[in-house]
């Protein structure tokens, strides 16, 4: 076959082969992959040009959503009602501290560079949030309690989710702008309403039915395709397909309860979801990272110097959070942990583009004037997105490896002395035999960690 | 979101829907699923234009090769080597016959109408092939013996990859025309091999590593990049590609025999690798009905005519092969159930537009009279095979009820015999004890006959579903 398809496989396996890589090296470095992504996607694009940027362009308006989609989907698929009600409380607070604080921050920012006040707090909301996939796992190889992990875990899952809708909500608040607050609200509030029942209804009925699918060959792909399908039902009465995403997700995370809630007699015993959805949701996301990469321009400094800002008023946004939600906890003590667990993803690198597409779409509803300068902040925000993501995902890997160096060597300095006390002097000398070779070899000092963390406990 | 976007989810998911539901349809009423989708492409496409039909064309180029490696891949991991190797000598005999006659009556046709003969035995190789997809989710629902249905089985995995390795070959034959037959033999064989020694050898890496790539995340998504590397870096050292998916595929689908056999250490329990691959083959299958049906036009009676006389010839081909290769055996019992089985699917509808491709590939290489000649014939495949797939879908469809109609009236027709002949034998006891009873005795009975004999077909006809089921998940 010609050489354009074999090109074609290439770049296809290829970035497979980076997504794969990528993981690789960030379970054995922690360097994260979305780095080795961009990178390639620069590659790519604006570097070699083995990509046609103008036909990514062109499928920009099927990329995008889908990858919305996908995310939000699997976002409320890792949303587990019950947890999220009974167990964390303070994850809750700390996601939606934080998301606030940046929207805050990052506005006053954006209005002391002389630019309009909500277009600040919009570009807050797409960077506020940090990705779960890899708060999820980095979570898993760090020394800190259950509870703590849980609520970075939720802060995680939750900000994804919070970073897409408020995006969605504020700009319609935006698009409205002349009506009335009550106005913009309602319209925001219907949207979103029609979007759950529609979402909620499909979920419901996927429950219903979901023996009998199960049976049937071709389970996944039919999920993916009631999933559009809700999507588009729901945006076409004027709905949030987004939201209606979100609540089939969250619907079918937790089919299990919901069925035996509502007594429904045909729910699955298993269905081999999960697994799937981890495969598709890796391939999109490798992919976005890498479409991303290559459609970036990097047009000059002004956009990185305007990232470095507003990353440190991230920064600080998430240490007064945690500060407020970790006070008077017993989470306190992981203070430092939380306020490293940083990183910027899918959901910030999905709805940069968000604002300018549907400034476009809606540039017969707002006046001229305000359009053009509404417009140039939003081609704005993509570009520094792409820094933030950058530079936090950069920060959370110095910072997890400054904390766990700072762990081997409190270890080091206390641990044998108060635990030769308490045991006999063969054990002690075997454990700190085992110390030494963690702290000499480096390697995984976390596993070394946990069964320490457990006696202390 | 914008209306385009809209529009294309709802495609996205319609066209799965679609799918979906020919796939119920096809197990309740019998009606294949292909006869849906390429409607719906056909309404898509060529009548309500909401498909960009130049768009489609410009992605050929990805989604043909893109399918065939999907479609190869899938075949070999059908193939179970042991079966083939030790009890399939009949199938794979009624496999190789059938292709071959195929070839050459298509050809003959070919020629008759006036057309090149290697052309023609290109259009053979295309046509000649049946599905396994379909035939392996009918063969479960039918009453035939086991080696029946492993005949039937090979028969249809085999001619999936024989279609396609034959069609590559006669069209690198038509290519390097000029060249001795020694010098394309060498072709031929040297792409083959290089396409094999590939696929194995990649196989053979993810078999030795299979163990350590199932704990990762992510296998399903690797396993397709590495098929998608075997393609490429056969082709790029000159081997066929097609070739190298294949054995990839066989490799993968014999990966624990395989395994064992080498005494590789770190070989994977289980790989959940056919339940992604299901999934996937599905998606590839709906979608590229419907890309096939919404690219085709048909132009004129003519092609419509002569794709009615090849699929004509197909049958005849068909039915010689299976007189031949059940000769003198227990399976000529079977010998309309094996005819009925001829529905073209995937294959044919992949390597309809391949002598297209290569040949617009390629155009420097021929004498420009010949080229022009060539691509007007390679331009019809696409309609012909459209015509054939169609026509063999409804044949089979009419076929497999015929022959299940008369399984079942032989098996009533064999209960009534047996059952008269125990009336007649209680009837002899009992007139032997009481010969006055044996008159009432006799009317009632009939009635209540018919009942349950139906009753159990019904019964057998879910069996029969479920078998299906069982097959497919495997």
């Amino acid at each position: 076959m010609g050489l354009e398809t074999l090109i074609a496989f290439v770049i296809i396996a290829g970035i497979i082969f980076a997504g794969f890589f990528g993981e690789i090296l960030f379970k054995r470095l922690g360097i994260p992959s979305v780095l080795l992504l961009f990178a390639v996607g620069y590659m790519l694009g604006p570097v070699m040009h083995q990509v046609d940027t103008s036909t990514l362009q062109n499928i920009d308006y099927i990329v995008g959503p889908l990858a919305l989609i996908i995310l939000l989907f699997e976002g409320g698929m890792d949303l587990n009602i019950y947890r999220l009600i009974h167990e964390s409380g303070r994850g809750v607070l700390m996601a939606i501290l934080v998301t606030v604080l940046s929207m805050l921050v990052t506005g006053a920012i954006w209005m002391a560079l002389g630019y309009n006040f909500m277009m600040g707090m919009v570009l807050g909301a797409i960077v506020g949030g940090t990705t779960s996939s890899m708060v999820t796992s980095l979570a898993g190889g760090i020394n800190v309690s259950e509870k703590a992990k849980q609520c970075l875990v939720i802060e995680s899952a939750l900000t994804d989710v919070l970073t897409v809708i408020i995006t969605i909500a504020l700009m319609g608040a935006i698009i409205s702008g002349n009506a009335s607050v009550q106005g913009a609200g309602q319209e925001i509030l219907g949207n979103f309403a029609i979007g759950a029942a529609i979402g909620g209804l499909f979920g419901l009925m996927w429950i219903a039915m979901s023996k009998m699918l199960r049976q049937v060959n071709f389970f996944y792909m039919l999920t993916v395709a009631i999933l559009l399908f809700a999507y588009m039902v729901s945006e076409y009465f004027g709905g949030s397909g987004a939201i209606s995403a979100l609540v089939m997700g969250i619907m079918l995370g937790n089919y299990k309860e919901i069925g035996k809630m509502l007594r429904f007699k045909d729910v699955a015993e298993d269905a081999e979801l999960f697994e799937f959805q981890r495969e598709v949701s890796f391939l999109v996301r490798t992919f976005y990272f890498v479409y991303m990469g290559s459609l970036i321009v990097i047009g000059g400094t002004t956009a990185f110097l305007f990232s470095l800002a507003i990353m440190a008023g991230l920064v600080a946004a998430r240490w007064v959070s945690a500060q407020i939600s970790t006070f008077r906890s017993d989470l306190s003590e992981y203070k430092s942990y939380i306020n490293v667990m940083m990183p910027r993803g899918l959901a910030t690198a999905v709805m940069s583009g968000y604002p300018a597409l549907v400034l476009y779409e809606n540039r017969d509803a707002i006046a001229s004037g305000a359009y053009g300068s509404l417009s140039s902040q939003a081609g704005m925000f993509v570009e520094i997105s792409f820094f933030v993501i950058i530079i936090s995902v950069i920060l959370t890997a110095i910072g997890m490896f400054v904390l766990k160096r700072m762990e081997i060597t409190d270890k080091g300095n206390e641990a044998p002395e108060e635990k030769g006390a308490k045991k006999g002097g063969k054990e002690a000398e075997r454990e700190a035999g085992k110390r030494k070779q963690e702290a000499g070899g480096g390697g995984e000092p976390e596993t070394g960690g946990k069964p320490e963390a457990e006696e202390e406990g | 979101m914008g209306m385009e976007t809209l529009v294309a989810f709802g495609l996205i998911s319609g066209i799965i829907f679609a799918g979906f539901i020919g796939e119920m349809i096809f197990r309740r009423f019998g009606i294949p699923a292909v006869l849906l989708l390429l409607a719906l492409g056909y309404l898509l496409g060529p009548i309500f234009h909401e498909i960009d039909v130049n768009m489609l064309q410009s992605i050929r180029y990805i989604v043909g090769p893109l399918a065939l490696v999907i479609l190869l891949f899938d075949g070999g991991m059908r193939l179970n080597i042991y079966d083939l190797i030790h009890g399939g000598g009949r199938g794979v005999l009624m496999a190789i016959l059938v292709t071959v006659l195929s070839i050459l009556v298509v050809g003959g046709i070919w020629v008759a109408l006036g057309y090149d003969f290697m052309m023609g035995a290109v259009l053979g190789a295309i046509v000649g092939g049946t599905t396994s997809t379909m035939v392996v989710a009918i063969v479960n629902g039918m009453k035939v013996s086991d080696k029946a249905k492993q005949f039937i089985l090979i028969d249809a995995a085999l001619t999936d990859v024989l279609a396609v390795i034959l069609t590559i070959a006669l069209m690198t034959i038509i290519i390097t025309h000029t060249a001795s037959v020694q010098g394309t033999g060498k072709e031929i064989l040297g792409s083959f091999s290089i396409g094999g020694l590939i696929g194995g050898m990649l196989g053979l890496v993810w078999i030795g590593l299979s163990k350590q790539l199932r704990e990762i995340n992510f296998f399903y998504m690797l396993t397709l990049a590495i098929l998608l590397l075997a393609y490429v870096v056969s082709e790029y050292f000159g081997g066929s590609g097609a070739i190298a998916a294949l054995v990839f595929g066989v490799m993968l689908g014999n990966y624990r025999e395989i395994g064992q056999m080498l005494k590789f250490k770190n070989v994977a329990d289980d790989a959940p690798l056919f339940t992604f691959q299901n999934e996937i083959g599905f998606l590839v299958r709906v979608f590229y009905f419907v890309y096939l049906g919404a690219l085709v036009v048909i132009g004129s009676m003519y092609s419509v005519l002569l794709g009615l006389a090849i699929m004509a010839a197909l049958v005849a081909a068909r039915f010689a092969s299976t007189y031949i290769s059940t000769y003198k055996s227990e399976l000529v019992e079977y010998r309309w159930h094996i005819n009925a089985f001829m529905p073209r699917g995937l294959a044919a509808a992949v390597m309809g537009t391949y002598p297209l491709t290569v040949l617009l590939e390629n155009q420097g290489a021929i004498p420009a009279d010949v080229y022009n000649s060539m691509l007007a014939q390679a331009n019809l495949f696409i309609e012909l095979s459209f015509v054939v797939i169609v026509a063999s879908v409804i044949l089979t469809t009419i076929g497999v009820l015929l022959v299940r109609r008369s399984d079942a009236a032989k098996e009533r027709k064999g209960k009534e015999m047996a059952e008269e002949v125990e009336k007649r034998a209680a009837a002899r006891r009992e007139g032997e004890e009481e010969p006055e009873s044996e008159g009432k005795g006799k009317t009632p009975k009939p009635e209540t006959e018919g009942e349950p004999d139906q009753e159990e077909g019904v019964k057998l006809g879910r069996e029969d579903k479920k078998g299906a089921k069982k097959q497919k998940g495997k």
